[in-house]
Formats: C-alpha cells, structure tokens, sequence
C-alpha cells in the first residue's frame, strides 16, 4: 500500500511538470525554436514592405545561390548596414539612388542568371506593390488642366493595364519611371522633332496598342465631356 | 511642219512658261520692274534662280501610320480661320463614307481608307501641300498666289480676280472657289496659318491641336530627316517614299 501511494505521488508530479511545461511553452514559443535554428546570425526571409506580401523575397534562397555575402552587399557580411545608411532617395555624387542600388543589384544578377527581371514580377500584386496605382482595384484618374473645364478627369486602370501587358517598359521608357512632363513638352517643339510633346506622347502610347488590341479608340471613351460644358 | 518640229515648239513654249510662272513668283519685283510696251505692261522673265528653295523653309509632316481620324484638325482649322461649324460635327462618323475635298468652308479634311491587310481604317488628311514649285503660283496671272519665304504657300485677297486658275493647275483640288458667296466671292485654301500663327513664331492649329502629333511642323530639311528616319525604323509599317 505505501509503494502503491509512491508511485502516486511521482505520477502527480509528472503530470504537474507537464503542464507547467507545456504552459510555459504556449506563453514562449522560442522556447522551441531556440534549439532547432543552427544559423542564428542569418537574417529570416523579409518582406520588404513596397514588394508584395505574396511574393516577399526569400533571403535564405538567395543566399543559398549566391554562397558569398558580397555578391550582394558591399562588405562586413557580419556587420551588414542598412542600405539608406548611405544610398538614399535620389543619387548622391557616386553613390546611386537607393532605388537604382537595390535594381541594379536584383537585375543585375537576375539578368545573368534567367531569374526574374520583368518589373510585375517583383513589384505586383497585394497591398504592398510600390506603385500607388498597382494598388487596389479601381483606376487612377488624371485631370488635365488645360481641358479640365471642358472633360472629365481620364479614369485610367493601371493595375488592369500594368497586369495585361505585364511589362513597364511597354509604356514607360525605362522600368522605373519618371514623370512623362520632364522631356515630352506642351506643345512639341518644332525644333526638337524627335521627342513627341506630351499630348502626342501620351495619345501615341495608347492608342496604338489600342488599334492593334481593339481597346477603345473614340475620343469619348477617355475623355467624358463634362454635362454642363458645351465647348467641344 | 512635221509632228516632231511642231512638239519641239511646243516644248520651248512650256520652258517659256514656266520661266514666267517663275517671275510670278516674285510679284514685288514684277512689279517694280514693269514696263510699258505697246500699251501694255511687261514683265521682266526670271526663272526661279533657287530651285531648291530656301532651305529654312517649313513644313508639315503627316504621318498616316499615326492618325486616328479623329478630326481635330479639321476642328482646330474652321476655329482658326473662322470658318462656320464643321457640318457633320467633328464626332460624327458617317463624314467617312465619302470621300471629301476642301472647300472654302474647311481647308483641312480627313478621309477614311481601308487598306488591304490591315485590320484598321487609314486616315488621311487632305489639306495644301504648300508644293515647292507650286503650280497654283505658276498659273496666278496676277500674283495673288505666292510661295512665301517661310514656305506656306500665301494668297492676297487684293489682287485677286477670280480667275480660278489656281484650282484648274493644283493636281491636288485643293484650292476651293466660294460659290456661295455671289458678290465678292475668293478663292480658299490652307495658308499653314501663316497671319495667324507662323508669323508670330507658332505652330499651325492643325499640327497643335493632333492628339497624335500626326501632324508635324517644323523645318522643312528636319521633317523630311524625321521621315527617312521612321521608314528606316519601320520598314514594314511605311511605303518607302515621302510624298
């Protein structure tokens, strides 16, 4: 009877080990973690926050291709600084735009090793696709000042767009585009024939692929005359 | 005399001809140089001493691979040139389905083509050529007609007679007689907004008001560069002449 009520007790006290354990474990979760992760310098998988949730970039694949930390970074892989340290918004002296360091980077090497280069591809879908206009679902409208009291703003979908013909570089010149006002000027300038003025510029982009892709070509389908103007 | 005696004076008749033609170029120094002969006034007979022209001179480029048929043009030239409003209106369509020449309401048209092979209409616009060796100029018998230094090629209503010569020698029916007018009635054609616009440094209203930019304007040398270039980019998309 007393080994009987021994046994009892160590069974007891299994059990309350168990749970204050397993408690301990739902409160900490790292708890576990801490002994299955053997690279704990290694940073996780990011998601940068203007590169879709759904496509985040996956840091630990990368680096299994890439072996060497300075094929990306500049150096001091241990130590490694954020690239706004130095690059930042636009170009300073030598240093390229941050913008410019993270392409040249991720399409450099894409290029050379058949990896994704197409801007959509990084740059898509979800809620943190860069481009504002990527964003949600409903079109981006332009109002254009000069006709503004004659016609409605411009709906445009860009997302519609950026997803049909999957590439910026289809429209826009280079893959990380500039404002269309900075060269194309209102009116062309005669002396200048070959940079088309903005209205050209603008008209040429779309409805040619419009003509070949039957998209709409009557002056009405972008630009709704406003109710009250009777000016044409 | 035989038939090829008689076509050689006939040949050095035309030379004639076109040497006055050329004089009428210059109505200013005709007229500076007039003098009486038998009672009537005679011309010193120039020929055009530039044949080239004057390579300053400008231009419009029509690119037909570009233009939607939109009548912009049509719209912008009747404001311009207060002329009345475009009849159909510049929206409808059906305008297209005959084919239409300038008249002394509008000086710009725009015709609708279908073109073997290509799925979509082509629109061309039909408008003055501003020709180089105009023949309009050449038939004016009183200089009214005029290649102006600039290039557009010019009338003056105060010389005018109402000969119609002009519409008789332009291969191209593009100068329109106003029928509708009995008592003074002129002659009208596109003067690439020469009093309105190019004088004063501008682009004609047609070329600014073209979505499509269409419609180029500048030097006349530059255009036909800008041409050449876009035929050698696009073979496949241009016949490989500029008219």
């Amino acid at each position: 009877m007393r080994r009987r009520k021994g046994t009892l007790v160590l069974v007891l006290c299994i059990c309350i080990l168990s749970v204050v354990y397993l408690a301990a474990k739902k409160v900490n979760p790292s708890m576990a973690e801490e002994v299955t992760s053997p690279q704990q310098n290694v940073a996780p998988d990011i998601t940068l926050s203007y590169l879709s949730n759904t496509f985040g970039f996956s840091h630990t694949k990368h680096m299994g291709i890439a072996k060497e930390c300075v094929k990306c970074h500049h150096a001091d892989p241990k130590n490694p600084q954020s690239c706004r340290n130095c690059h930042q918004k636009t170009s300073t002296g030598r240093i390229p735009a941050l913008k410019d360091a993270y392409h040249n980077t991720c399409r450099g090497c894409h290029s050379k090793t058949a990896g994704p280069t197409g801007c959509l591809e990084c740059h898509h879908q979800g809620k943190g696709a860069q481009v504002k206009s990527l964003q949600g679902t409903g079109p981006v409208t332009f109002t254009i000042g000069d006709i503004a009291n004659i016609y409605q703003p411009v709906k445009f979908p860009h997302r519609k767009h950026a997803l049909l013909v999957g590439e910026c570089t289809t429209c826009h010149h280079t893959g990380t585009p500039s404002a269309c006002i900075e060269c194309h000027q209102k009116p062309f300038d005669p002396k200048n024939l070959n940079m088309p003025g903005i209205k050209g510029a603008y008209h040429r982009n779309c409805l040619l692929c419009h003509r070949q892709a039957k998209g709409p070509m009557g002056c009405r389908e972008c630009h709704e005359k406003k109710t009250e103007s009777k000016e044409r | 005399m035989d038939r090829r005696e008689f076509l050689k004076t006939m040949g050095g008749v035309v030379v004639g001809l076109s040497g006055v033609a050329g004089a009428t170029l210059f109505g200013k120094v005709q007229k500076a140089n007039a003098e009486e002969h038998e009672g009537f006034p005679v011309c010193k007979v120039n020929a055009q001493e530039d044949f080239s022209g004057r390579p300053e001179r400008l231009g419009m480029l029509s690119d037909l691979t570009l233009c939607v048929g939109c009548r912009s043009c049509e719209e912008a030239c009747v404001t311009v040139n207060k002329l009345p409003p475009l009849s159909p209106p510049w929206e409808d369509r059906s305008v297209f389905n005959k084919k239409r020449r300038p008249t002394d309401k509008v000086y710009t048209v725009v015709n609708r083509y279908y073109v073997e092979g290509l799925d979509y209409p082509v629109y061309r616009k039909v408008q003055c050529f501003h020709c180089n060796e105009p023949a309009c100029v050449s038939a004016c018998i009183t200089g009214a007609l005029q290649k102006s230094k600039e290039g557009p090629v010019i009338y003056r209503e105060e010389v005018w007679i109402g000969c119609r010569y002009c519409m008789i020698a332009c291969p191209f029916y593009i100068p329109a007689y106003e029928y509708s007018n009995p008592f003074s009635p002129k002659v009208r054609k596109c003067i690439m907004c020469y009093d309105t616009r190019i004088k004063k440094g501008g682009i004609p209203a047609c070329a600014e008001a073209c979505p499509m930019e269409a419609i180029t304007f500048g030097k006349r040398a530059d255009l036909l560069k800008l041409a050449h270039e876009r035929i050698a980019k696009h073979p496949d998309k241009y016949v490989n002449h500029i008219y």
